[in-house]
């Protein structure tokens, strides 16, 4: 008799495998199945599997992260600052006058050349200690003389756009006249002045196209007269790393009429003493990248010093130097002030990392009817919501730069903070001590639609005293508004 | 379970293979903060890393998928203020993730906050959770490398979570078919994964 052995007929180990996966994917918190010794092992590696990611997702963020830094790029391009190397609005050069009543020379220069005053230091006799006053674009350092610091009448070519209007105003203004405006052989148009205080003013209206084309050019540039042109070009090259752009020299070879050194992002003019152009050592502030090793090679190279570089209170480090011709040369090297350098860095913070972005997070009874009033009355834009029980709860708003968050204070998660006083809205409280100005471009317009949304007049709409046109209201949720629009006139 | 044990021996296998710290990965963070467009290379380099953490601390694949594109863009953001201190990337992205879920749960409603914070005490964000996200991680990456049929089943199987029956309409084959390519590719991943 034939034995018959009875055995189960068992699914192939793939079948078996997939019934236990849809197990595990049906319940994602169940434990393994048991199943075979022979495909548990790749059971446990499909439960590993669970919740892998997408790779359409992968690709999506990929996609999205690129546009973002491609936006970061160009915002960053746009907003790009090279090296802090000399603060705002300062060239590498920029000349240092000490005359006796900087008061009064700043006065002329307000007259004559349009200067505006950046700054006024004063000192307790009431003489300036520093003022900086812009001429043309281009900074102009002066300062009362004291009794270690004397005068220091300067030469300085000043190129504005119309040399014959800026002559005569200096000369209403009390300058003396040097020489009337004349069209030089190099192109220029130029004339002359010598202010009250002594210093030169070659007031030039520079043609474009003619050579050496100078972008270094600022519209104050230096002018020295320095008996010995060659070796002060030589001095410079060594101590400041100088660059001589062009010289016109005699034809023997002894004296150079005219030549340009750039320092930096600025020119140096020189022309050999001669006649009335005698010799006028100027003070000249010079930005550098590093005030000590620049210091040290003027030394080497035959100037003395007049102070040692050392920390300013006024945000640099800086130290003097006397050149062989008599010019002096402050040293510096910017240092941001505490107050620019912690709002460079504010500025580098993603936005709402920087300060003094307040958003307020104000509660209502109906978040979705608020959103759709602010997006009516001041045009606001919705950035998120997060909806619960087919509400919303949170909607984030944003009006112009502002960002607000609505909250619906009536949410069954909130019942311990509102028995606790805190979600209170402006009904339940009667009122609210919270006045929200908010600066529209038509604030007439605006303030119209939102009474006609029903808001209630608190305070009408007119010319306010402190310069804004400017009406209250108190919305339908009962928060007041004070919609603003600064007046032109104001 | 049997699956936290293979994730624990994963883990160890996934450390020994865990990156030195490498001056490569130096030079994409300071290419990154001065181009954000080199970015997209720590992403490629990390971000599965990343999503298995988060997925492990929040249990959810839509929670996980949105609390890693925070991630990436906080990273994209503020990848100015990495400083370089010899610490891998990816732990910084770890400490941004960890803020991340912690900031939604405080968004989120009380319940939810309390139901992240006990999944947080479960898994409190220490050596063992970022050596399971590395094993994870290296997981997820090693089905891109299966053969082609296989990783399209693993991927609309475990992360698209459709049945065989619809896999196998879509590829026009037999489930049978399908089931035995899932098997497969399961058998070669754990292989691959070094899980015996």
């Amino acid at each position: 008799m034939k034995r018959v052995t009875r055995t189960r007929k068992l699914p192939a180990l793939p079948e078996q495998l997939d019934k236990a996966v849809q197990t595990i994917m049906t319940d994602h918190e169940a434990g393994l199945p048991r199943v075979n010794a022979r495909i548990a092992p790749v059971l446990r590696v499909a439960a590993d599997l669970r919740g892998m990611p997408d790779s359409d997702f992968k690709q999506r963020l990929k996609r999205e992260l690129v546009a973002r830094a491609g936006r970061a790029r160009q915002s960053a391009r746009a907003t790009a600052v090279p090296a802090k190397r000399m603060p705002e609005g300062f060239h590498s050069i920029t000349p240092y006058l000490r005359v006796n009543d900087a008061a009064k020379l700043i006065d002329f220069l307000r007259r004559a050349f349009g200067a505006e005053e950046i700054l006024r230091v004063p000192r307790d006799d009431g003489k300036i200690m520093h003022a900086q006053v812009r001429v043309e674009g281009s900074m102009v350092e002066l300062a009362d003389i004291t009794d270690r610091a004397g005068p220091n009448p300067t030469a300085i070519w000043l190129f504005v756009p119309d040399a014959d209007a800026a002559y005569r105003r200096a000369i209403e203004a009390g300058a003396a006249s040097i020489h009337a405006p004349v069209d030089q052989d190099y192109g220029d148009r130029e004339g002359s002045v010598k202010d009250p205080f002594g210093n030169h003013w070659y007031i030039g209206t520079h043609r474009t196209g003619v050579e050496p084309s100078l972008e270094e050019l600022r519209s104050v540039t230096p002018y020295l007269h320095p008996k010995g042109s060659a070796k002060l070009i030589e001095f410079m090259i060594e101590a400041f790393d100088a660059n001589e752009v062009f010289r016109a020299e005699d034809e023997e070879g002894g004296m150079i009429h005219h030549a340009w050194i750039r320092i930096g992002d600025s020119m140096i003019a020189i022309g050999e003493a001669h006649g009335q152009y005698k010799p006028m050592p100027p003070t000249l502030h010079l930005y550098v990248d590093d005030a000590d090793l620049v210091y040290a090679r003027a030394i080497k190279a035959g100037a003395t010093s007049i102070s040692k570089p050392a920390d300013q209170p006024y945000g640099e480090r800086s130290g003097g130097v006397r050149d062989p011709f008599d010019n002096e040369w402050y040293i510096a090297t910017h240092k941001d002030a505490p107050a620019e350098r912690s709002l460079r860095r504010a500025a580098e913070q993603p936005r709402y990392l920087q300060p003094g972005n307040i958003m307020p997070f104000i509660y209502s009874e109906n978040v979705a009817k608020a959103c759709d009033f602010y997006k009516n009355v001041f045009g606001a834009t919705e950035v998120h919501r997060i909806e619960r029980g087919g509400r919303p709860s949170h909607v984030q708003i944003a009006i112009g730069q502002t960002r607000l968050m609505l909250r619906d204070a009536t949410t069954d998660d909130l019942a311990e903070y509102r028995a606790q006083g805190y979600a209170a809205t402006p009904h339940s409280l009667g009122g609210t001590p919270l006045h929200l100005y908010v600066y529209v471009a038509d604030a007439d317009a605006a303030f119209k639609r939102a009474i006609e949304a029903g808001s209630k007049l608190v305070d009408k709409m007119e010319d306010k005293e402190w310069g804004d046109r400017c009406g209250g209201v108190q919305d339908p949720f009962g928060h007041i508004w004070y919609i603003a629009t600064p007046r032109r006139s104001a | 379970v049997a699956g936290e044990t293979a994730l624990k021996r994963g883990a160890k296998d996934a450390s020994r293979h865990a990156r030195p710290v490498d001056s490569g990965e130096r030079a994409l963070i300071e290419a990154a903060q001065s181009d954000p467009g080199c970015f997209a290379q720590l992403y490629e380099n990390n971000f599965e890393r990343v999503y298995a953490y988060i997925l492990k601390r929040v249990g959810d694949r839509d929670q996980a998928q949105d609390l890693t594109s925070d991630v990436f863009y906080n990273a994209l953001e503020s990848i100015g203020q990495f400083e370089w201190r010899g610490i891998p990337f990816v732990v910084w992205l770890y400490r941004i993730a960890a803020n991340a879920i912690i900031d939604r749960g405080r968004r989120a409603s009380r319940l939810e906050a309390a139901r992240l914070a006990s999944r947080a005490e479960s898994a409190p964000d220490s050596a063992a959770d970022r050596e399971a996200a590395e094993y994870h991680a290296r997981l997820f990456k090693l089905v891109e490398e299966l053969p082609d049929d296989q990783r399209r089943v693993i991927t609309m199987r475990f992360a698209q979570e459709r049945t065989t029956a619809e896999i196998a309409k879509e590829f026009g084959r037999s489930e049978g078919a399908i089931k035995q390519l899932q098997f497969r590719g399961l058998q070669a991943l754990r292989t691959m994964v070094g899980e015996r």
